[in-house]
């Protein structure tokens, strides 16, 4: 049997612009889609179909028009519209997870503290957060010499990477990944697709962007197609 | 690596507003503010210049009389309507629970006593009589702020404005606050100064786990530093939400017109 993680019924969304002639565009219409534990979901339609929009959604950051988005964690049910702020940051710290291709820096702190911070926050022991971060600091190719370096001056890919280990360094139930592959190198890209696909073992449910094709037939259980609301094996 | 963590969601509110006000003037100041403050949390105000954020943030602090609605903290000696303390009490508060750090530093220090004394003088006020160990708990957090700790007999009105922000915060720390207001703790200094500052609060406040309101007009101060976002407008509260959610999907007009002023380099 499986075991739903995400359930998501009837969303919509439109933004209202109040400042330039009160302007709005829908950019989601009944969207409707199930993800099991373990899955990879791979949204799928063209540039301007939604997919970050609904990404985000899930995530809270946008604010949803109309519809539910039920997460399922053991007994408890969750309806993310419907939560207010202090149990969706606690929902954040724990079981939902939303990836970028950017790294948010603050100036001054240093890499290897970014990849160990979500551990931290966790209550980890510092010496678990720190050889879990050493680990897949190492697993995508950032350099040592760096670790104690803030991220200010590195390349967009370094960022990206460093922001992808720091999102992997814990489990969590709901894993949303904004492109994690764009731009990244063969090799790299070779060992995000690994990370994704052990977190999947590990039970994650996942709901991704991929416009590289090869990371997309990896990691991909189903794609979901916004445009007709429709799941392809 | 799985950590079975059960969600702490029926824990009371550290201070809780209910129906605030205090007005000047026909929407000057603040008016039926709700709000609710958690432990841990970093609660950002933000609106522009006269919205009425920094009234509040006094009235929250007990710093100011309101003219209706309610104020209770959960102190450390049970549930207190803040406006209905006497005096010795709530000054017991100020001094032992809470912080204020102030836009200017020079509105929160001694200027004419030493480093040292203005960091120590918060321990003895709560009962620490003990010169060495005082001495020795200013010089840790002369470090934790990253002054030099051989500048503790120097007053600081010899200091930098960065470096006096930075004393202004170890003199509020050092008491293990539960609760920290703050007043644009950034606003005053140089941009090239204000990362440091803005990093070593980020920083302290996590390590500490205290909780925070924080008045700012910059987005970028709020960004970084706080939770969750209260948007003030002619002195009522226009919108609340997760910070990400405020900046990236503003919902009322005024918001979407402050978020999207933001110069992005």
């Amino acid at each position: 049997m499986n075991q739903t993680i995400l359930d998501v019924q009837g969303l919509s969304k439109t933004f209202t612009l109040h400042n330039q002639d009160q302007t709005s565009y829908e950019v989601l219409k009944d969207i409707n889609l199930r993800v099991y534990k373990g899955e990879c979901i791979v949204l799928h339609g063209p540039s301007g179909m939604g997919k970050s929009t609904l990404l985000r959604c899930l995530y809270a950051s946008y604010l949803c028009d109309t519809g539910h988005i039920h997460l399922y964690d053991g007994e408890q049910i969750y309806d993310i519209t419907q939560l207010n702020e202090r149990v969706l940051m606690q929902l954040r710290r724990h079981k939902i997870v939303y990836v970028s291709q950017f790294l948010r820096i603050i100036p001054r702190v240093p890499c290897l503290q970014i990849v160990m911070q979500p551990m931290l926050d966790l209550g980890y022991e510092i010496e678990q957060a720190e050889q879990r971060a050493t680990e897949l600091l190492n697993r995508l190719n950032i350099p040592e010499r760096l670790w104690s370096l803030s991220p200010t001056t590195f390349s967009g890919g370094e960022q990206q990477r460093i922001n992808i280990a720091r999102e992997f360094t814990v489990h969590r139930p709901l894993m949303l990944l904004d492109e994690p592959t764009a731009s990244l190198d063969t090799k790299n890209r070779e060992t995000v697709v690994e990370l994704i696909l052990q977190a999947k073992s590990n039970g994650s449910a996942i709901i991704g962007i991929f416009h590289d094709e090869s990371s997309r037939k990896r990691v991909a259980d189903r794609l979901f197609d916004l445009k007709t609301g429709a799941f392809y094996e | 690596m799985m950590m079975q963590t059960d969600l702490i969601l029926n824990q009371q509110p550290l201070m809780q507003a209910t129906q605030l006000t205090r007005l000047y003037g026909i929407n000057k100041g603040c008016q039926q503010i709700d709000l609710e403050l958690y432990a841990g949390e970093v609660l950002g105000i933000v609106g522009e210049s006269g919205s009425g954020k920094s009234t509040l943030l006094r009235c929250l602090a007990g710093i100011e009389a309101i003219d209706s609605g309610t104020v209770d903290y959960d102190s450390s000696a049970g549930l207190k309507r803040l406006h209905d303390l006497a005096e010795s009490e709530r000054r017991r508060l100020i001094r032992q629970e809470w912080g204020f750090i102030q836009q200017n530093p020079r509105d929160g220090l001694h200027l004419d006593m030493s480093a040292g004394a203005n960091i120590g003088e918060r321990l003895m006020a709560q009962g620490e009589r003990h010169y060495g160990k005082i001495r020795q708990q200013a010089l840790d957090w002369m470090q934790r702020v990253e002054l030099d700790p051989k500048r503790i007999d120097d007053k600081p009105k010899t200091f930098s404005g960065g470096m006096q922000q930075r004393l202004q915060i170890a003199r509020n720390l050092v008491s293990g606050p539960r609760l920290l207001f703050m007043d644009e703790p950034t606003g005053g200094l140089d941009v090239s100064v204000q990362a440091r500052v803005l990093d070593l609060i980020r920083k302290l406040v996590r390590e500490l786990n205290v909780a925070v309101v924080l008045v700012t007009h910059d987005i970028g101060v709020a960004r970084i530093l706080a939770d969750r976002l209260i948007v003030m407008r002619d002195s009522r509260i226009i919108e609340t939400g997760l910070t990400d959610q405020i900046l990236e999907d503003p919902q009322a007009p005024y918001t979407q017109l402050l978020v999207s002023s933001i110069l992005r380099v």
